[in-house]
């Protein structure tokens, strides 16, 4: 019979919570293989400056580093906070108050996604000075004419306007689900409704305005084509300042190099932060109160929304549509945009597809076997995402010339440094939608005799295809706004959409460069569409 | 459900094309041994398609090119309907082109490049990156407008001038010389794009004519006085045109191609006087790289580039032609006649260094 | 003892740890061929993870596992969970969300004879006719059936069930659990469960195995645990008890409740259920009412000996007593265990 063991003495308290399990040598080296290219050329950049003697090799003097690191500053901070500030507003009359067709709502203040800012921009350029659209008007109802947009004010308005959306998507969810019982115990604590808003309800959103936040702030690094139209001097833009200026590549390194340290130091201080904030997590048994607006409150709220939507979508849009209309009543021939149309949708199905599939493994290493260097290497997969893009471009541009000029303006090296730089997009949809496919589904079915391919195919892949699809379409969306990395890295001859706005609005060729602002506009809003109406009713 | 199973076909594929990449824990060895053959044998069925692409004899010609699309398109399908050659083109400014062709040096795929202005081709060729040109195709232009060692040839002319608003700037306010626009009266009234290869080029000849002091106290005051900074030249043009912009420094023929466009605008351009740093004739140049696979074919390029057909073309967006016998803009002066600055253009290769120091630190980038 | 033929399990020395924490610690245990065992625990003793480690879905440190004789773990060896011919029941059910009910049944029968079996099998649960619905249509109790279904389907020659009834509210869990022990023996197969419910253990199962800290500390039948608990810890687990010192020579021990047999001798404990205690009212007996708590069907009640300790009796809803009443103790069974415990 079974065996009697005498009492023991083991007073450890044990682990409650699911034990990890090993992770194959395949699984790792597939991981690997799909992270550590995105990882190399911010190594290198990196490298480039704290290599012996690299500080010196810019060349650049460090009065200007102060400068353009407090104008950057500048823009960053301001932005994120206004991107804040609107978003978090958009979100909280679209999910906690009484105002008509909030589904609507949400759905527009979250289009201005599929308006890179450099389209912003440019119809901001379009918009403004003596003939541009809303000047016009104005001229035509006689009010002064506005002047060009140009300089801080207008850095800090186009980022503001088509960033904010981010916010908007990432508050939205955390405010649907919060626990109204938790607002109702403050109420019942006799705490205003102010004050149940600044002691409860915002401190529960703080990992989401965290993560927004960050999100604003990298892209204001990051950005390159908004800046450089409305003539704001940024880090990003002196980099390319001093690519185009020097005839020696190596400033242009060295700047990346200063700049991705300063946006890592962003992306540790808002993981440290988060590591402290992700405990709030609680899950709502029923929907959240909705506060009734009255009178003037109602009013404003429409009202809020209303110039959002207008300042963010409607006018860039309508901006366009004039200029690519006025060019054709003047008889302007504008080129074709359809084989570039083809080629940004091409690529970026391609680029889409291989991400996401790359992002797999990745998802099954961190999701199903944690551990302290499966977290590393997802890290490692953030890196070339969350740091600017022209750097990391600049970065494979030099890497691909020295050590693999096979691929050196292929179309193969320009996806690889899109799936480098947006792995982490479909990671983390794939990884949303691995931890609600309970581990037990996948024992089960190998408990039932079906190895680990046979269950990834049978159970895992068709249970999170979903959230694979939407991690594709993200891409998909990314790819076809990037510019900078694919001004530099395209094949000769590999004109895309984005090249052709920019190329044609540096010129400020309005006509040329609106069509395919619109084209391109016209292609994002069907992934984008599909994204936020699945986000939005999650 | 079915619409289901459809997609996974769709990622079934995209998958078996990663060379599942999806293992979970405890694969069997053979498994991974099986995986790893499909990815090497995916990179080998690459690398061998880029190999045949590479070894095609009749590859098209790549040509780097610093002028924008609408100037150079039609010569080039005028080249391919004449030689049957493609030709690929980068579009992309001056600088940003000379800056990738110093990087890839040697193993560059270009094998021309056709610049802005003569500092950043001269740059290039003095790094040795560009090949002597055949001396027929030397012989059609003013050995002024090409390099003294024949490794570019100037495709057009093109000047400095100051384009500015008529209605907001009187003629007798206009200044005599480039130097006058420190003055406290221009204080914020005009424009420019020091970064673009056009204004670096022509600080190259400033520091040629002036010396490298006087041009960073010129360019000193310029920064000094409050200009709107540009990065290219047509927003400058379109600034004026517009009324948002008194005046800016420019090549002559973004006005004239406006008024082209769109009829009569209060704007107008003014000549520096010969002598003037400000009023320098560049010649925009092409060259061959020396590392082209296809030598002939891209100096047939340049020589169709030369071509009275080609240059006619260049004639309607009023740039000068180089070649004799084509004629000038209507309506201008005749090159021969515009203002002169004593200085070689192949010099400009040897202070486009000092330009550049000059310009970062007098804060212009 | 049994034979090895008849062993259908067989756990030695296995160890398994997290890090610095200890899961299992050196735990031994046989599972009779053809038997219900239940590994009964509190919450951290090790449970869920040996029967993950039956299941193939870990690895132990240390120690070796054998299923129907054969070797699935020890250092050489380990076979993959697919390959162990072990059917598993899991406390979420896990039943897959996209295949109906035929399907997720099927999921591990050979083609061939998929049809005939998930007919069979789903007979077997009583659930004909639900194949093509889909789990979440299903009521939280047809769920658990369906679950059973799939593991019972290949015809494993082990059924291992994870806290199989936590997810159930109590009204249906004591049908669903009969119906389950049924559908079990019917079957008859080996079964293993998991679970820190001492009443659904000791009412469900042949064998019982109790852990604690890692490692199995008595195995044997519902009764004979109930009744002779190896010690203090497995008695208080187990059930309601208290515990009386005393001092036992020539194999008595005297205590304020009466005197003992006991087969130790000095210091020792006696065990008392309260459902060994009978009290009657007597004017003059020596304990007195302390507490009441009336449940209907039955009540708790409290004395205070002479000696100042307390005990407790569990009676009928009669007599009714009432606080101060004086009364006489009668106890039926008692255990003891050497040495003095601690409360």
């Amino acid at each position: 019979m079974a065996t009697v063991t005498p009492p023991t003495v083991i007073t450890t308290p044990k682990p409650s919570v699911r034990k990890r399990r090993r992770a194959s040598a395949v699984l790792w080296a597939a991981a690997i293989a799909v992270t550590v290219p995105g990882a190399a050329p911010i190594v290198h950049l990196l490298w480039t400056v704290v290599r012996p003697g690299g500080f010196d090799a810019g060349g650049i003097p460090t009065a200007r580093l102060v400068e353009l690191f407090a104008s950057t500053a500048l823009l960053v901070v301001t932005v994120t906070v206004t991107a804040l500030a609107l978003g978090t507003t958009t979100a909280w009359l679209t999910t906690r108050t009484d105002l008509a067709g909030r589904g609507m709502w949400s759905m527009l203040v979250s289009l201005p996604l599929v308006i890179p800012s450099y389209v912003g921009a440019l119809a901001m350029l379009g918009a403004s000075g003596n003939g541009g659209v809303v000047s016009l008007a104005l001229a035509e109802i006689g009010l002064p004419k506005l002047g060009v947009f140009n300089g801080f004010w207008a850095a800090w308005g186009a980022l503001s306007l088509w960033n904010f959306s981010y916010v908007h998507l990432i508050a939205t969810p955390s405010l649907q689900r919060m626990d109204p019982t938790l607002e109702e115990a403050s109420r019942g604590l006799g705490a205003s409704r102010r004050r149940t808003l600044s002691a409860v309800v915002l401190p529960q959103l703080r990992p989401a305005l965290l993560s927004s936040s960050l999100l604003v702030a990298l892209y204001v690094i990051s950005d390159f084509g908004a800046v450089s139209l409305l003539r704001y001097e940024t880090f990003t833009r002196a980099i390319y300042t001093q690519f185009r200026g020097r005839l020696d590549i190596t400033p242009s390194l060295f700047l990346s190099g200063i700049l991705v340290l300063g946006a890592l130091v962003l992306v540790i201080a808002e993981q440290r932060n988060r590591g402290r904030a992700s405990l709030a997590a609680r899950r709502a048994t029923r929907p959240p109160e909705r506060v009734a607006l009255r009178g003037g409150a109602r009013v404003a709220g429409y009202g809020f929304l209303a110039t959002l939507v207008t300042a963010a979508l409607i006018l860039p849009l309508v901006t366009l549509v004039w200029w690519a209309g006025r060019g054709v009543a003047l008889g302007n021939t504008f080129d074709p945009v359809w084989t570039e149309a083809s080629r940004s949708a091409g690529v970026a199905l391609v680029a889409a597809m291989v991400t996401a599939c790359a992002a797999i493994p990745v998802a099954i290493l961190t999701v199903r076997h944690p551990s302290r260097s499966a977290r590393l290497l997802e890290s490692i997969s953030w890196s070339a995402y969350s740091l600017p893009h022209l750097a990391v471009g600049l970065g494979f541009l030099v890497l691909s010339i020295r050590y693999a000029p096979a691929v050196y303006q292929t179309v193969m090296l320009l996806v690889v440094a899109y799936v480098a730089m947006f792995l982490p997009q479909a990671l983390a949809a794939t990884q949303a939608g691995l931890r609600q496919v309970g581990p037990s589904l996948e024992e089960a079915s190998r408990s039932l005799g079906s190895g680990s391919l046979a269950t990834l195919r049978r159970i895992t892949l068709p249970l999170v295809w979903r959230s694979i699809v939407a991690g594709g379409a993200l891409v998909f969306l990314t790819v076809m706004k990037e510019l900078p990395a694919t001004l530099l890295l395209r094949p000769t001859g590999f004109e895309t959409l984005a090249v052709r706005i920019w190329s044609a609005s540096s010129e400020l060729f309005y006509t040329q460069a609106s069509v395919a602002a619109l084209v391109l506009v016209g292609i994002s809003a069907v992934p984008l569409y599909l994204l936020v109406t699945r986000d939005l009713h999650r | 459900m079915r619409r289901l199973t459809g997609l996974m076909l769709v990622l079934g594929l995209v998958l078996g094309a990663c060379g599942g990449t999806g293992a979970s824990e405890e694969t069997t060895a053979t498994t991974a041994a099986e995986t790893t053959t499909t990815a090497a044998e995916t990179t080998t069925t690459a690398a061998e398609t880029t190999t045949t692409s590479e070894a095609e004899p009749d590859e098209p010609l790549v040509l780097y090119s610093g002028r924008n699309e609408k100037f150079v398109q039609p010569v080039i399908d005028s080249f391919t309907a004449e030689t049957g050659i493609e030709v690929d083109v980068r579009y992309a400014g001056t600088g940003e082109l000379a800056t990738t062709l110093t990087a890839e040096g040697e193993s560059t795929p270009a094998d021309v490049f056709w610049a802005q202005d003569p500092a950043f081709i001269g740059g290039i060729a003095k790094q040795g990156l560009l090949t002597e040109l055949p001396s027929d195709v030397l012989a059609l232009v003013e050995p002024r407008y090409a390099d003294d060692d024949g490794r570019w040839v100037g495709i057009t002319g093109r000047s400095r001038v100051l384009v500015y608003n008529t209605d907001l700037v009187s003629t007798d306010e206009l200044p005599a010389s480039v130097f006058d626009l420190v003055e406290p009266e221009w204080n914020g009234r005009f424009g420019v794009a020091p970064t673009n290869g056009s204004f670096v080029a022509f600080v190259t000849g400033m520091v040629l004519a002036e010396g490298e002091e006087r041009t960073l106290e010129w360019l000193q005051g310029i920064a000094a006085n409050d200009p709107v900074i540009f990065d290219g030249n047509g927003p400058i043009v379109d600034a004026v045109v517009a009324g948002d912009l008194e005046a800016g420094l420019v090549n002559h023929y973004y006005l004239l191609q406006r008024i082209a466009q769109l009829g009569d605008v209060p704007a107008a351009n003014h000549f520096f006087p010969s002598g003037d740093p400000g009023g320098l004739v560049m010649a925009a140049g092409a060259g061959v790289l020396a590392s082209s696979d296809q030598p002939e074919a891209a100096a047939e390029f340049i020589r169709h580039l030369l071509s009275s057909e080609s240059q006619a073309h260049f004639l309607t967006l009023f740039e000068y032609p180089l070649i004799a016998g084509v004629g000038g803009p209507e309506g201008q002066l005749p090159l021969a006649e515009l203002p002169t600055l004593d200085i070689s253009l192949t010099d400009t290769a040897d202070t486009l260094e000092p330009a550049l120091r000059l310009i970062a630190e007098a804060g212009l980038t | 003892m049994t034979t090895t033929e008849n062993i259908a399990i067989s756990m030695r020395g296995i160890e398994r740890w997290f890090g610095d924490t200890p899961a299992l610690v050196g735990m031994d245990l046989d599972v009779p061929t053809g038997s219900l065992m239940t590994l009964l625990g509190p919450s951290g003793s090790g449970k869920t993870t040996a029967l993950r480690l039956i299941a193939g879905f870990d690895r132990p440190d240390r120690g070796s596992i054998e299923i129907g004789g054969q070797t699935v773990v020890s250092p050489d060896v380990f076979v993959p969970a697919e390959r162990r011919r072990v059917g598993m029941v899991f406390q979420d059910y896990a039943l897959f969300p996209h295949l109906t009910v035929g399907r997720n049944v099927g999921y591990g029968v050979e083609k061939k004879q998929r049809r005939e079996r998930v007919a069979q099998v789903l007979d077997l649960v009583g659930l004909t006719g639900k194949a093509e619905r889909l789990p979440h249509e299903l009521s939280g109790g047809e769920q658990q059936r369906v679950a059973l279904a799939r593991a019972l389907a290949p015809d494993p020659g082990v059924i291992l069930l994870d806290e199989p009834f936590s997810n159930l509210d109590a009204a249906l869990r004591a049908r669903v659990r009969d119906e389950v022990a049924e559908i079990l023996r019917r079957s008859g197969s080996t079964a293993i469960f998991v679970t820190h419910d001492q009443e659904e253990a000791l009412s469900l199962s042949d064998v019982v195995a109790v852990m604690h800290d890692g490692r199995v500390v008595q195995a044997g039948s519902p009764a004979e645990l109930y009744h002779f608990p190896a010690d203090t810890w497995v008695a208080s687990f187990l059930g309601d008890a208290d515990f009386l010192p005393g001092r036992a020579t020539d194999g008595k021990v005297a205590t304020a409740a009466g005197t003992f047999p006991s087969h130790h001798d000095g210091a020792v404990t006696v065990m008392i259920r309260p459902e060994s205690v009978m009290l009657r009212p007597v004017p003059d007996g020596a304990a007195v009412v302390r507490k009441r708590e009336f449940f209907g069907h039955d009540q708790l009640v409290t004395v205070g000996l002479p000696d100042g300790s307390a005990l407790r009796a569990r009676l009928g809803p009669t007599p009714l007593l009432e606080l101060g009443d004086h009364v006489e103790i009668s106890v039926e069974a008692a255990s003891t265990f050497p040495g003095k415990q601690p409360n």
